[in-house]
């Protein structure tokens, strides 16, 4: 945490304004940290081929083990797959 | 309420849960309509150290954004078919400037034409906005993001007059213009929603009539639960011409062919949320399914039984008819006369499905049913069964406070066509109403052979608007309240209201 003197909180008020914030004209909005590919509007909702996001990793959820039906999700996306030798495999890891 | 909290499941994501959805033509803008969709129900303005906000990713330093977020939505359908052709979807983004300190604001917060928000807003929000355009016939659809990269701005909240001195200074600039010409807004904003919670949900003991009520008490003014409380805005003014079809303003009027459309709006979060214990982070992963909805108010509040509710949300429009039941005997039409024994005979006695309510809530009121009346021949069409705030562009504004000869609250009920249910405007008495309608009120429009009771007139909430919570231009609703002068037990609040 900053240290928090009578001095540097009304600097914060006086001169804050210059440090970052939004450009009114035009709507430029230049906050610390986001970049416009920060910012890129994630696909519509149930995108068929959404971006993978990177850090969100991929969840395996066994929906019929016996059929081998196996719901993925990655990204924005919803993958239907099928493959018994694979969800049994993953039955037999989570016990 | 009017879906504030109003489903199990939703209530405890506030966030996602969509609280009222208004629109209206623009009374100081009437070639453009304008439209508020409020989230983060019920928000107390003193409620820090974190306070109240969009979901959102997050983003410290230059680190990639983390967390899960929110896709909002406002769908808007002018075919009649109960599939929305404009979408305006908006995503949020959470910035830390300072990770260090618990403090949203480290001073005074400014804003400054050339540089923007002070720096010592430390936690703060921008968002995006993306068009989607869909032929309802192909299914074929295009997106546009019509924000500039980085997004907009959001103002901050209403904290208190050291944090967020001169707070219109903060929130004015706050307002877009996007590239298609509409404006947009997003932020807190004092809740305009007025209604009794604590009478309506106490076995319905309207304190107007509380004298009445099967277990009786003392017949007093009803009090405004949200007269004091906040709430998230997403607004939008649009002009008709982007609205239409055909992309023309109207010509004819109430009695355009392009004249109506049916508003919803939806919030979205992804199927799979981990939360990680060694970084305190939830991630999301997976398409972003609908987990609220709200077209026209209590619909799923009071209509739709408590089972169904989360169920409902997840619902599009167009699949409504599956809960036709729910609209066509209401449980509250069925509760009232026990509830105000004696009060309510023609209704208790009326059996037949609810075509009023049913054309009201699901299908929008065929011009048939009013237009003698008023002359209008479409009025809101009243075809498609698919529930959504259904609003012809074509009849002129006015002001529901009651300046204007002729003008109500009351909607339809006082005979101001431009009210509720031909849209919704913030002043709007959508509870009253909601209540004379459920009572009776609105049968004869549909059955000649029914005769409303006397007594349907005098069944009110008794709550007045409170002039605080609206301002005479977009968005609106008025500047929230200020955490340190509120809620009204602070002194402060007892030297300015107003702050």
């Amino acid at each position: 945490m900053p240290s928090i003197s009578r001095r540097h909180f009304l600097r914060n008020a006086s001169i804050g304004a210059a440090a970052t914030g939004v450009v009114a004209a035009g709507g430029l909005n230049l906050l610390t940290g986001v970049t416009s590919a920060d910012a890129t509007t994630p696909p519509p909702a149930n995108a068929p081929d959404g971006p993978v996001l990177e850090g969100s990793g991929v969840v395996a959820h066994v929906v019929d083990a016996k059929a081998g039906k196996i719901s993925l999700f990655v990204g924005t996306k919803h993958i239907n797959y099928t493959n018994q030798a694979l969800a049994q495999e993953l039955l037999k890891a989570a016990k | 309420m009017s879906s504030h909290k109003e489903a199990p499941a939703i209530a405890k994501d506030p966030a996602a849960d969509s609280a009222d959805l208004y629109a209206f033509v623009s009374p100081d803008a009437p070639d453009t309509v304008t439209i508020i969709a409020n989230y983060v129900p019920l928000q107390n303005p003193d409620g820090g150290p974190n306070f109240f906000e969009f979901g959102a990713k997050t983003v410290v330093g230059t680190a990639a954004p983390v967390g899960d977020d929110v896709l909002y939505q406002i769908h808007i359908d002018n075919t009649g078919t109960g599939i929305p052709s404009i979408t305006y979807q908006f995503q949020f983004t959470t910035t830390i400037l300072d990770p260090n300190t618990f403090l949203y604001a480290t001073g005074p917060i400014t804003y400054s034409s050339s540089t923007g928000y002070s720096s010592t807003w430390n936690r703060r929000q921008t968002y995006s906005v993306t068009k989607i355009l869909t032929d309802v016939t192909t299914g074929a659809s295009t997106s546009t993001v019509i924000s500039p990269p980085g997004g907009f701005a959001c103002p901050p909240c209403n904290v208190g007059i050291r944090s967020t001195p001169n707070y219109q200074t903060l929130s004015a600039p706050a307002i877009w213009r996007m590239s298609d010409g509409e404006i947009v807004f997003a932020g807190q904003r004092a809740d305009g929603f007025f209604v009794d919670l604590g009478s309506i949900f106490d076995l319905g003991d309207l304190r107007p009539i509380s004298s009445d009520q099967l277990i009786p008490g003392t017949n007093s003014p009803g009090i405004n639960s949200l007269a004091a409380m906040n709430v998230h805005s997403i607004a939008l003014q649009i002009p008709i011409s982007c609205l239409t079809p055909d992309g023309a303003p109207l010509t004819m009027g109430a009695n355009d062919p392009n004249a109506v459309i049916g508003v919803y709006t939806t919030a979205n979060r992804q199927t799979v949320r981990m939360f990680d214990p060694t970084t305190g982070v939830t991630t999301a992963t997976g398409p972003y399914d609908q987990v609220s909805r709200l077209g026209s108010p209590l619909v799923n509040e009071v209509v739709v039984p408590m089972a169904s509710k989360d169920y409902w949300n997840s619902q599009p429009p167009v699949k409504d008819s599956q809960f036709a039941a729910a609209v066509e005997h209401p449980e509250l039409a069925a509760l009232l006369p026990v509830l105000y024994p004696g009060a309510l005979p023609n209704l208790a006695a009326y059996t037949k499905a609810r075509a009023d309510l049913v054309a009201i809530f699901a299908t929008g009121i065929p011009g048939s049913v009013i237009g003698a009346a008023f002359g209008i021949g479409t009025y809101q069409g009243g075809k498609v069964i698919a529930e959504m705030l259904r609003l012809n562009m074509g009849i002129a504004p006015t002001s529901s406070d009651g300046t204007q000869p002729g003008t109500s609250n009351l909607g339809l009920l006082g005979d101001d066509l431009a009210g509720f249910p031909n849209g919704r405007r913030p002043t709007d008495d959508v509870v009253t109403i909601a209540l004379m309608a459920v009572a009776g009120a609105t049968i004869p429009l549909v059955d000649k052979t029914y005769t409303a009771d006397k007594d349907v007139s005098v069944v009110n909430q008794g709550v007045t608007a409170s002039p605080r919570a609206y301002q005479a231009g977009f968005p609106y609703l008025a500047d929230p309240h200020g955490g340190f002068s509120n809620p009204p037990t602070t002194p402060a609040y007892n030297t300015n209201p107003e702050l």
